[in-house]
């Protein structure tokens, strides 16, 4: 077991984990942070993905000690006080959910986007979901709704 | 979770090989994407994780004594986005640009995709083409070996059970242009079919003209083929030319048929599509013919 200080959706932890625990599993698990979802495990499907020091990764291809020290933002920080997102009422304007399973893995690779640009252009968008797969809804809602909501 | 392990992060090059000594099943952990799928595999047993993320050594992008040093913890997103590798490597942004997908491109570094050493590896064409060298650390100092013998076989590199690769080392020339090209059945989140690298050394100046071709996936490590880059060396490439150069790319290689991404006919008749491909973006075909 090794303890790690972490902070999540600027909440601090400090965390006793086994070394072969995924980050994923961790902020499931251990913080009932269920909103992150493990499709693949494989890093293939974008389920899992979060913000790790602002960046997008795979939670299922990180060790929760591998985030020691470090800054992690999962759906659950995303909310405003009131519960709401602006990225997540333009999937719901959208009908960008189905399942919902994939969603809050898009959400955060458009909060990423978003940070990194208020105009993404439309090969900047297609590289941001270039690596999030959805079973339901064909993805062109999903597309819309981005693009609505930087327009 | 992961198959049991034990984890530790040095932070000094001391701690490293004290651990690396000590320990000659440790595995190395970079950007885990490719270690860390293999730890779900219940077959293979790992003792040990020896994450060297928290080492300053291995990071960074720099000029030295002229080559460009690239620390083997270089992620693929770095690359993509460093200038000078756009400018002056192109070869080398074009496969950070079709290397998986965003996420993975964050965490993935150039150095475990080089000793990970798959047969498709994107970095594997670039970096041959581009002449690029390995420098290897271990407890004795430095070691810096050509890249291709680096390569020893598939998953297979010449580093020591105490050694690391500390940066890829990728010598300067001032007329220098390059393009990687691949093919997957998926863009993106598939690793290639088959891929190609050229490079041409003195572009503009047709007898001087040097050209470079690596093909990847269709050996067990990337291949070059001098003869056909005697053939495109020094002269002007007509059509006339390209027709043989192809064939005899084709003829060159024999990707093995347990493949599982395609057919070997398939990859036989791609290498000179891709080959043809950047070498008009080089501007290095003829025209009007
Ligand atoms: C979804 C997905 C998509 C992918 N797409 C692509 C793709 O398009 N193209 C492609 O080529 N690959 C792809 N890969 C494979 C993988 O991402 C790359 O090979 C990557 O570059 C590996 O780097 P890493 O830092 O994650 O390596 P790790 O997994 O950390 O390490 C890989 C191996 O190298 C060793 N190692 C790493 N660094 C060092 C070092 N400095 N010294 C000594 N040993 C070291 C490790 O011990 C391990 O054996 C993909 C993987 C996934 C999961
Ligand atoms: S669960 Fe992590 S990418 Fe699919
Ligand atoms: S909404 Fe069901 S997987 Fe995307």
């Amino acid at each position: 077991m090794q303890e790690i200080n972490i902070t999540v959706n600027s909440k601090e932890y400090t965390l006793t984990v086994p070394p072969y625990m995924s980050l994923l599993e961790m902020l499931r698990e251990k913080l009932n942070l269920t909103g992150s979802k493990e499709g693949c495990g494989n890093g293939e499907c974008g389920a899992c993905t979060v913000l790790f020091d602002g960046e997008p990764v795979r939670s299922c291809l990180v060790l929760a000690v591998e985030a020691d020290k470090s800054e992690v933002t999962t759906i659950e920080g995303l909310s405003n006080p009131d519960g709401t997102n602006p990225i997540q009422e333009a999937f719901i304007a959208e009908d960008a959910v189905q399942c919902g399973y994939c969603t809050p893995g898009f959400v955060m690779a458009v909060q990423a986007l978003l940070n990194r640009t208020s105009e993404p252009t439309d090969e900047d968008i297609k590289e941001a979901l270039g690596g999030h797969l959805c079973r339901c809804t064909g993805y062109e809602a999903i597309y819309r709704a981005i693009k609505k909501l930087v327009k | 979770m992961f198959k049991k392990f034990d984890y530790y992060a040095p932070k000094t090059l001391a701690e490293l090989f004290e651990l690396t000594n000590e320990n000659n099943e440790a595995q190395i952990l970079a950007g885990g994407t490719d270690l860390l799928l293999k730890l779900r595999e219940k077959t293979t047993p790992h003792k040990m994780l020896i994450d060297i993320k928290k080492l300053d050594n291995f990071r960074g992008i720099e000029t030295k004594d002229g080559y460009l040093r690239m620390g083997a913890l270089t992620t693929i997103r770095e690359i993509q986005a460093s200038k000078i590798i756009r400018e002056k490597y192109t070869a080398l942004y074009d496969a950070a640009k079709s290397f998986g997908c965003l996420e993975i491109r964050n965490r993935a570094t150039i150095g475990g995709n080089i000793v990970h050493a798959s047969p498709g590896a994107e970095f594997g064409t670039p970096l041959f083409v581009l002449a690029a060298e390995a420098e290897v650390i271990g407890p004795d100092g430095t070691r810096v070996i050509p890249i291709h013998e680096f390569w020893q076989d598939v998953y297979q590199v010449d580093l020591k059970d105490n050694e690391v690769l500390a940066a890829i080392r990728l010598p300067y020339y001032e007329k220098m242009v390059s393009r990687y090209h691949r093919l997957s059945r998926v863009k993106g989140m598939d690793l290639a079919i088959v891929g190609v690298s050229v490079l041409a050394l003195d572009p503009a100046n047709i007898e001087k003209r040097e050209v470079k071709i690596a093909m990847g996936a269709v050996a067990r490590i990337p291949f070059r083929n001098k003869e056909v880059e005697t053939m495109l060396s020094g002269v002007k490439i007509t059509n006339e030319l390209l027709v043989s150069v192809k064939e005899k790319l084709s003829d060159s290689i024999a990707p093995r048929s347990s493949s599982l991404r395609a057919k070997p006919a398939y990859k036989k008749a791609m290498v000179g599509n891709l080959t043809e491909q950047a070498l008009l973006e080089l501007g290095l075909l003829e025209e009007g013919e």
